[in-house]
């Protein structure tokens, strides 16, 4: 039984190097089942994904050689990303049309990219993540949506969150983490457009409001039915502190 | 189970990349157009039985058939297995999310003893009925096979049907057998059973035997049901491992699993022929893959895996004919692609500097082997044919190269054994210790870890040791203790197995049908996961046998009979009985049998055939 050989597919070792490693930016979804995955899982997955697709990685000098990547902001666990990015250090010729194609003959249809670029902006710019969350909960949709854009607007009663970190629990009040709220009703369900803190320095993560919507409102109850009560969220893109896209494209 | 339902479910619990599927790798097909549906089952968490190459090769060879669609499932974690309770979710694959009681088949591997409990624990998730006994028409064929089924009969009333053997030809047969009854119309379980345990060798049906039992509790007689179907099971294997399927693409996990890497088997069986082990008589005829194939299927799952890690499968690595061959064609590609070799299983006197360079890696400092006695004495009752000159040599091939740290893997309880033959265990690695600091070669100013690792002797099935008595568990226990006095340096790290469940581990291997009323009480007490040191409770355990009217001494510290029928004397695994009556009683005169190599032992194995065996041919 030999080897099936990949169509389409150049072996890096066939590449001509270049002059110096190159950053390229790759920008996918990361959706559907592969919400469960964590950060981490995701970081080993794509070590290897690279390895698959020969994408040709620059390799660090010394002992313990490994190819440099490094991930934007990390999507928390239950949530789904359509504008997620990698940064990879690649040391021998190859497009981006040739690095997307060769990466999504080696990925699931939940997790395709959508772009390759050379990037003009760092992950360090990221100040704020765009999500866009789906509710279906008991009620009527306008009725919730006004309701919810009370509670979160600018102006509204602090909301005083227990927000775990390494240094342990810690009160904090979430509204100045939001920088705005948009909830309309739509088919019998709420949507919601948020525009949240991200980044290393301060991030916060879009379950709070999904809390604070439960403690506050009495909607979306924990042990409720499955079919009639439930949520989504999907992070759309991020900017930076001028309101400046980070990544090609923000919806 | 929904998306909703999924979701809900896994937010609240740890791990949930566990459930979640969608792996790359996976294989999917249209339910609707599949002529049967195979759950196969790893009764031990995701992350376990994700590391099982036994899985990843009979999932391929049965979505090979384009009619066949063959899913995955794990044992849900505790946390996980109390939500779905709550809200009555049932036990689902994870392909297609869909409930196992509506698969076809649901088929478990067993790896090991301890696992049993976790088996009925799915079951019970998966709402279909443990005895076989009582379950409908409706419900999955439920399958067993692995290393355990050489032994099946603690679990008997709890399958419908076995596999001994090798199941790459085997399961898709019996799977093809089902699809054809069910088109001709012909298919009711019973029909089924029994037409599948008259055509298909290999295939063990205990429904279809009756057994009864002497006054003294031992087994009288097996009897088939049906004058058309073998009195003993013979074991099934594939002829020629070059040929039988492999797959080249392996489900790659998104979580972290016990082992992630290519594994590749270079052949079954071992040479050797240690007197207490089992995987080195059920897997006789020792058979070989070319190394030409291996090299190309480990090439293969790296291009489709990216793994980083490459490991070479066998029961003894460095008896493999052509290991050098080998290594070197795996090591021209492997190394420009940053893929790193381990080597397992080891043995210390075919161990080189040559095979020593080759998987030589910074990051590793440790080498292990297992001398498995202090003594040469004992060394010689268990056939292990190692010498302590042979154990020097090797180490010092690793000190040379600048390890520092050794593990040593022994066993206690062996026949014969006597505390003199204990103190040599320590004895031993203080000797190691000792070498280390005499060879001329070693990384100055570091000083050697000698790890003695000793776990308690249990007789298993097919081997020349199944007679033999375990020791109590407060012998055990005592001998445990003494080895750990006789340590009396710092730089020499001891640890022991909990003789506990080894223990219930010799009742296991050892047991027969009269076991199952235990194993369902302890399923119904909630059970499960007891290869996990945090979820066994022995007590819980006493309490059982008690209680059904188990002496769980008669399975685990008897002394068989050389002339009793034993519980699983319904299989042939190939090595016959003489052989083993032989090997039992050189044992005790002390004497050891030469490997395959050197000389044919007439295990009897080679009745089975097979390429690239070294046995000779059956006239």
């Amino acid at each position: 039984m030999l080897s099936q050989g990949k169509v389409n597919r150049i072996s890096k070792f066939d590449r001509e190097k270049l002059d110096a490693p190159i950053t390229v930016r790759v920008v996918f979804q990361k959706t559907g089942n592969l919400q469960y995955f964590s950060h981490l899982d995701l970081q080993r997955t794509w070590q290897r994904v690279l390895v698959r697709a020969s994408i040709p990685m620059w390799y660090t000098q010394g002992f313990n050689p490994h190819s440099k990547i490094t991930f934007g902001v990390p999507l928390p666990v239950g949530s789904e990303g359509m504008e997620e990015m990698v940064d990879l250090r690649i040391d021998r010729q190859i497009t981006p049309a040739e690095i997307k194609a060769q990466l999504n003959a080696e990925l699931t249809s939940e997790m395709q990219v959508s772009e390759v670029y050379i990037p003009t902006t760092a992950f360090s710019d990221i100040a704020w993540g765009t999500y866009q969350m789906t509710v279906k909960t008991p009620g009527d949709p306008i009725d919730n949506a006004a309701a919810i854009n009370k509670i979160f607007a600018p102006d509204a009663e602090p909301i005083i969150m227990t927000k775990r970190s390494k240094s342990g629990d810690k009160e904090v009040n979430i509204l100045p983490m939001i920088h705005s709220v948009k909830a309309v009703a739509a088919d019998g369900l709420i949507k919601i457009r948020a525009t949240l803190r991200a980044g290393n320095t301060e991030n916060l993560n879009p379950e709070y409001l999904i809390k604070a919507m439960r403690d506050r409102l009495g909607i979306l109850p924990e042990d409720g039915s499955t079919e009639e009560v439930w949520y989504r969220i999907l992070r759309i893109g991020f900017h930076d502190e001028k309101g400046v896209a980070v990544g090609k494209w923000f919806r | 189970m929904n998306q909703n339902q999924k979701r809900m479910l896994l937010t609240s619990v740890s791990r949930p990349g566990r459930y979640a599927g969608g792996e790359y790798g996976q294989i999917i097909k249209d339910k609707t157009q599949v002529k049967a549906r195979f759950a196969f089952a790893f009764p031990d968490s995701y992350e376990i039985g994700m590391s099982n190459l036994g899985v990843r090769i009979l999932y391929h060879c049965l979505n090979l058939h384009d009619d066949i669609w063959c899913e995955r499932t794990y044992a849900p974690w505790v946390d996980m297995q109390e939500k779905m309770r709550e809200q009555n979710v049932p036990l689902t694959c994870l392909e297609s999310g869909d409930p196992v009681s509506d698969f076809d088949f649901l088929g478990f591997t067993l790896q090991y003893e301890m696992c049993y409990t976790t088996v009925l624990n799915m079951l019970e998730l998966s709402k279909i009925p443990l005895r076989a006994a009582d379950r409908g028409e409706d419900c999955p064929l439920v399958i067993g096979g692995g290393p355990c089924a050489y032994n099946p009969e603690p679990v008997a009333d709890f399958f419908d049907l076995f596999n001994i053997g090798e199941g790459e030809e085997m399961l898709p047969e019996i799977v093809r057998l089902y699809i054809r009854m069910k088109d001709e119309g012909t298919y009711t379980r019973a029909a089924f059973l029994h037409e599948a345990a008259r055509t298909i060798q290999g295939v063990y049906v205990p429904s279809l035997y009756t057994i009864t039992y002497n006054a003294d509790g031992t087994v009288a007689a097996y009897t088939p049901v049906y004058d058309d179907i073998p009195k003993t099971v013979t074991k099934r294997i594939v002829k020629d491992l070059d040929k039988t399927p492999f797959p080249d693409k392996v489900v790659m996990p998104y979580i972290e699993t016990v082992q992630d890497r290519i594994t590749v088997e270079v052949g079954r069986g071992c040479i050797r022929g240690c007197r207490f082990c089992q995987a080195g008589m059920v897997y006789r005829p020792v058979r070989e893959k070319s190394p030409e194939v291996v090299d190309c299927q480990c090439r293969a799952i790296f291009e489709s895996s990216g793994y980083e890690e490459m490991s070479l499968s066998s029961l003894s690595i460095s008896d493999y004919t052509k290991v050098n061959e080998l290594t070197d064609s795996l090591l021209s590609w492997s190394n420009p692609n940053m893929v790193s070799l381990s080597l397992p299983s080891l043995r210390a006197d075919s161990f080189t500097r040559e095979l020593m360079d080759k998987v030589a890696s910074i990051r590793n400092s440790t080498i292990t082997f297992a001398p498995e006695a202090g003594s040469q004495r004992l060394r010689d009752v268990i056939n292990k044919n190692l010498y302590e000159e042979d154990l020097m040599r090797a180490v010092n091939v690793a000190f040379d190269v600048g390890k520092n740290q050794v593990k040593l893997y022994f066993m206690q309880g062996h026949p014969t054994e006597t505390d003199e033959d204990l103190a040599e265990i320590p004895e031993l690695a203080h000797r190691v210790v000792s070498a280390y600091y005499q060879n001329p070669n070693r990384r100055k100013g570091q000083h050697p870890q000698v790890t003695i690792s000793v776990s308690p002797f249990i007789p298993k099935p097919f081997t020349p040791f199944q007679w033999e008595p375990q020791d109590t568990l407060e012998e055990m226990e005592r001998k445990q203790a003494f080895v750990g006095s006789c340590v009396h340096d710092r730089r020499v790290k001891y640890n022991y197995h909990n003789a506990k469940t080894c223990h219930l581990e010799a009742v296991l291997a050892r047991g027969d049908r009269r076991l199952a009323p235990a194993l369902e009480e302890a399923c119904r007490r909630g059970f499960k996961f007891e290869a996990w040191s945090e979820f066994f409770d022995y007590e819980g355990w006493l309490d059982i046998f008690a209680a059904t009217g188990i002496d769980p001494a008669f399975y685990a510290n008897r002394r068989y009979g050389l002339d009793e029928v034993l519980p699983w004397d319904v299989i042939d695994c190939g090595v016959t009985k003489k052989f083993l009556q032989r090997e039992n009683a050189r044992a005790h005169e002390g004497n050891t049998t030469p490997n395959c190599r050197e000389n044919c032992s007439g295990c009897g194995a080679n009745k089975m055939g097979g390429e690239r065996a070294c046995c000779p041919k059956v006239k």
